[in-house]
C-alpha cells in the first residue's frame, strides 16, 4: 500500500464522517510531508494531521481516535492480504519486499533524502489514486516503518499489529451525547451567513476622512461627518416545538439556539417555546410559565427585517396525518407571513419520513428543511432573501 | 531552515525581564511546522497557560527579542481590543493633521511645510513586521496577534488576504506620484516571518480563517512540567517545598473539577504567583509566615464560590 493511498483514504474517510476538510488542507499535508514533517513514526504523523486539520481540541481528539482505528484496520488488512499472498506464492519469498522500497519509496523514519523524493512521486501518482493502487501485487508495508523492520519474518508484523492494538486500547474514547446530523460549529457558521449589514444610525465618533473631504469640497469647515454604525438589520425569532414527539430532538433544538445566540451573531434573538403549535400564547421558557400572547409577538415583528424559524417535526415523527393540525398550521403561517420578512421551517426528521404525514402538506405552505448542513444553508438563504431557496 | 528547539529560554536571564518558558515537545513541533509551512500558528488553551509568552520565547531563541536599540526591530505585538479593526494592524492615515498642515501652509508668511502623503501614515504592527521582513528576508521576524477573538466576528475574515498572501496596498498614496513598491507592500515568498495568533475561545473563528492557520491547543502541564517551571523560576526554593506546593495545586484543580465544575480552575500563572509569595518569605527568612502560606492555597481561589466550598476541605 502506498503512502499516498494511505493518507488520501484517511483524508476521505474523515471527510465522509463530516469533518469540514478541504482539498487544500490535504495539499498542506502533502507539503508538510515534502518537508519531512511527521515521518518519524505513525504517532508523529498523526500529530501532524491533527496540527494541520484540527481546528479545536475536540476535533484533534477525534482525528486521533479515527487515525488509531484506521491505522489498526489498515495494518490488519495488509496482514490478511500478505497471508493470502504467501499462500498463493509458495515458497515464502523476500524479493517483492526488496523491490518494493524503490517502487513505492516508502517514507522512512526521519530520513530527509527519502522524503525529498516525495513531491515528484506524489504529483505523478496524484491522478491515479484509486482502489487499484492497492492490488495484491503491492507489497504490504506501511510507509512509516523503517524497512529493516519490515523485511523480517511474519512475527514482526504481529508485533506491529500488537503495538497498534495496544495503542488503540490506550487511546481514550470520546464520550459524546450528541449524535446530531449537524455539528455546533457548522450551525454557527451557517447562522453567520444570515447577517445583512447596512449603515445604520449615526454614531458618536467623527469620520475623519469624510470630514476632511467635506472640508476640501466646501472650502470651509461647516460640520463634522459622523461615522455611521454598521448594523445587522436582520432580527431572528426562533420558535421551538418541544414535548411529546419532539422530546428526542430537544438537544438539537438547544444546539440550534446556542449556535445562533452565542457565536452566530444573534445574541438578541428571541426564542419561544410551544407544544405542537402556538394557540394564542407562546412561552419564553421551556417550562411554559412565562407566557407571551401570540399577538404581541407578531406585533413586535418588523415586516422588513424579522426572520422567523420554526423548529418542529410537523407530525412527521409519529407519522400521523392530522387535518386539524394542518388547518391550524395554515392559519398560523398565514398570520406569520403577514408580519415577517421570511419564515423557514426546520424539521429534525429526515425528508423521507415526511411522506404521507402532515409534514408533507405543511411543506407546500412554507419552505421546510431537514437539519443538515446543506439544508440549513438553504434555510438561511430563504430567510435572508425572503424567496424559497432550494438545496 | 530555521528550527525552534524550545530550550534556550529555559535559562533566560532575569535582567531581560523574561521568565523561563518550558514548552512541551508537541508545542515545539507545532512551532516548527508553522515555520516550515509558513502558516500562522493559532494557539488556544486555558488562560494563563503561556499562549502569549510563546511568541516572546520563540523570538528570544531566534535572537530577535528584545528588540535591540541599534538594529531594526524584528519582534512585533498587536494586542487586539474589542474595538479593533483589521485596518489598525496595517496602517492609519492622519487626515486631520494633513488638513491642518495644508491650511497652515496656505496662510501668508508661514514656512512651507512638507505635505507629501506618506508623512501622514502611521504604521501598524503588521505593516512594521512586513517591512522588517522585506528589508532582510533572511532574518526571522515574529509577529504576535494577541487575543484575536476579542474583536468583532468579522475581524479575522478581514485579515484573510493579508495573512495568506502577506501583502496589501496603501490606497491613500497616489499611484502617479508614488512608486509601486511604496504603495504595494509585499513580502517576498522566501521569508522568515512567523505569525502567532492567540485566542481565548470567546468567539468561534470562521472556517475560512481557521483553514489558513495551523492549530495547537496548549495542554495543561503535568506534574513534571510544573515542577520544571517552578524550579527554573525560583532556583533557591527547596525541592520539598516545590513538591508540596505542586501537589496541593493539583489537588485544588481536582477539587475544582469535582466540586465546582462551572468555575475556571487556577492555572499556571496562579501557581507562579503562589510560588512568588513563598519565595518572598524564603528570602526574608520568615519561617512562621512561610509555613502558613504553604499550607494555605487560598491564593488559588478566584471566586466567592470557590472560597466557600473549597477552603474548608483543604484545611
Amino acid at each position: 500500500m502506498s503512502f499516498d493511498t494511505f493518507t488520501l483514504d484517511f483524508f476521505r474517510q474523515l471527510r465522509q464522517k463530516g469533518m469540514p476538510l478541504t482539498y487544500d488542507q490535504y495539499g498542506l499535508l502533502l507539503d508538510a510531508v515534502r518537508h519531512g514533517l511527521g515521518l518519524e513514526d505513525h504517532t508523529r504523523f498523526m500529530e501532524t494531521c491533527c496540527l494541520l486539520w484540527a481546528k479545536n481540541s475536540e476535533e484533534g481528539k477525534y482525528i486521533q481516535e479515527e487515525f488509531n482505528i484506521y491505522y489498526k484496520t489498515t495494518l490488519a488488512r495488509i496482514a490478511r492480504d500478505e497471508t493470502k499472498q504467501q499462500q498463493a506464492l509458495q515458497p515464502p519469498r523476500s524479493e517483492p519486499k526488496e523491490k518494493e522500497p524503490e517502487k513505492q519509496a516508502p517514507i522512512q523514519g526521519g530520513d530527509e533524502s527519502d522524503a525529498k523524493g516525495e513531491p515528484n512521486r506524489s504529483e505523478d501518482t496524484s491522478k491515479k489514486y484509486s482502489e487499484e493502487t492497492f492490488t495484491e501485487h503491492d507489497a504490504p508495508t506501511i510507509a512509516f516503518y523503517p524497512p529493516e523492520k519490515g523485511t523480517g519474518e511474519g512475527n514482526e508484523l504481529d508485533e506491529q499489529l500488537y503495538a497498534a492494538d495496544t495503542n488503540y486500547i490506550q487511546s481514550p474514547f470520546i464520550l459524546s451525547d450528541d449524535y446530531l446530523p449537524i455539528s455546533l460549529r457548522q450551525m454557527q457558521q451557517t447562522w453567520r451567513g444570515l447577517r445583512s449589514y447596512a449603515a445604520g444610525r449615526v454614531g458618536a465618533n467623527i469620520h475623519w476622512a469624510e470630514t476632511v473631504q467635506h472640508v476640501a469640497r466646501q472650502g470651509v469647515f461647516t460640520r463634522p461627518v459622523y461615522e455611521r454604525i454598521r448594523e445587522n438589520r436582520i432580527k431572528l425569532v426562533i420558535l421551538i416545538d418541544h414535548h411529546g414527539s419532539m422530546t428526542p430532538h430537544w438537544e438539537l433544538g438547544q444546539h440550534l439556539i446556542k449556535a445562533a445566540l452565542e457565536d452566530g451573531g444573534y445574541a438578541d434573538a428571541n426564542v419561544y417555546y410551544t407544544h405542537n403549535l402556538p394557540i394564542k400564547y407562546l412561552y419564553k421558557n421551556p417550562g411554559h410559565t412565562l407566557d407571551v400572547p401570540l399577538n404581541t409577538v407578531l406585533a413586535q415583528c418588523a415586516a422588513r427585517h424579522t426572520t422567523f424559524v420554526i423548529f418542529s417535526d410537523a407530525g412527521a415523527s409519529r407519522g400521523h396525518f392530522n387535518p386539524q393540525r394542518i388547518i391550524a398550521t395554515q392559519d398560523f403561517l398565514g398570520q406569520l407571513k403577514k408580519c415577517t420578512k421570511s419564515v423557514a421551517w426546520l424539521n429534525p426528521m429526515p425528508r423521507h419520513r415526511w411522506e404521507d404525514t402532515s409534514a408533507e402538506l405543511i411543506e407546500r405552505m412554507t419552505p421546510m428543511y431537514e437539519c443538515m448542513e446543506s439544508d440549513l444553508e438553504a434555510a438561511v438563504r430563504t430567510l435572508k432573501t425572503g424567496r424559497y431557496a432550494r438545496i | 531552515m530555521t528550527t525552534y528547539y524550545g530550550d534556550k529560554l529555559k535559562d533566560a536571564k532575569k535582567e531581560l525581564g523574561l521568565e523561563p518558558y518550558i514548552p512541551s515537545p508537541e508545542l515545539v513541533r507545532a512551532v516548527n511546522h508553522a515555520i516550515i509551512l509558513k502558516r500562522p500558528l493559532l494557539l488556544k488553551g486555558e488562560p494563563g497557560c503561556g499562549k502569549t509568552l510563546l511568541a516572546k520565547a520563540v523570538a528570544y531563541e531566534f535572537g530577535v527579542y528584545p528588540n535591540k536599540p541599534d538594529e531594526p526591530a524584528r519582534y512585533f505585538e498587536w494586542r487586539v481590543k474589542s474595538s479593533s479593526k483589521a485596518q489598525d494592524g496595517l496602517y492609519s492615515f492622519d487626515h486631520l493633521r494633513r488638513l491642518h498642515d495644508v491650511q497652515a501652509q496656505n496662510k501668508n508668511g508661514a514656512d512651507p511645510i512638507d505635505i507629501s502623503l506618506d508623512r501622514y501614515i502611521t504604521k501598524g504592527p503588521m505593516y512594521l513586521a512586513f517591512e522588517a521582513t522585506i528589508e532582510d528576508p533572511e532574518k526571522p521576524v515574529i509577529l504576535l496577534i494577541d487575543e484575536i477573538d476579542k474583536a468583532d466576528i468579522d475581524f479575522p475574515n478581514d485579515l484573510l488576504h493579508e495573512l495568506e498572501q502577506k501583502d496589501f496596498v496603501i490606497h491613500e498614496l497616489d499611484s502617479e506620484k508614488y512608486p509601486d513598491e511604496q504603495r504595494h507592500i509585499k513580502v517576498p515568498k522566501d521569508n522568515k516571518l512567523i505569525i502567532f495568533i492567540t485566542s481565548n475561545n470567546e468567539k468561534e473563528l470562521s472556517d475560512a480563517f481557521l483553514r489558513r492557520c495551523l492549530f495547537h491547543y496548549i495542554e495543561f502541564p503535568d506534574f513534571n512540567q510544573l515542577k520544571e517551571i517552578v524550579e527554573k523560576r525560583y532556583k533557591n526554593l527547596e525541592a520539598g517545598i516545590t513538591y508540596q506546593v505542586i501537589k496541593k495545586f493539583e489537588e485544588v484543580r481536582r477539587q475544582y473539577h469535582s466540586e465546582i465544575p462551572n468555575d475556571k480552575p487556577p492555572t499556571t500563572s496562579e501557581l507562579i504567583d503562589w510560588c512568588k509569595l513563598i519565595h518572598h518569605y524564603v528570602e526574608a527568612d520568615e519561617k512562621e509566615e512561610l509555613e502558613k502560606v504553604i499550607q494555605d492555597p487560598s491564593l488559588l481561589y478566584k471566586s466567592e464560590n470557590a472560597v466557600k466550598k473549597l477552603s474548608s476541605k483543604s484545611s
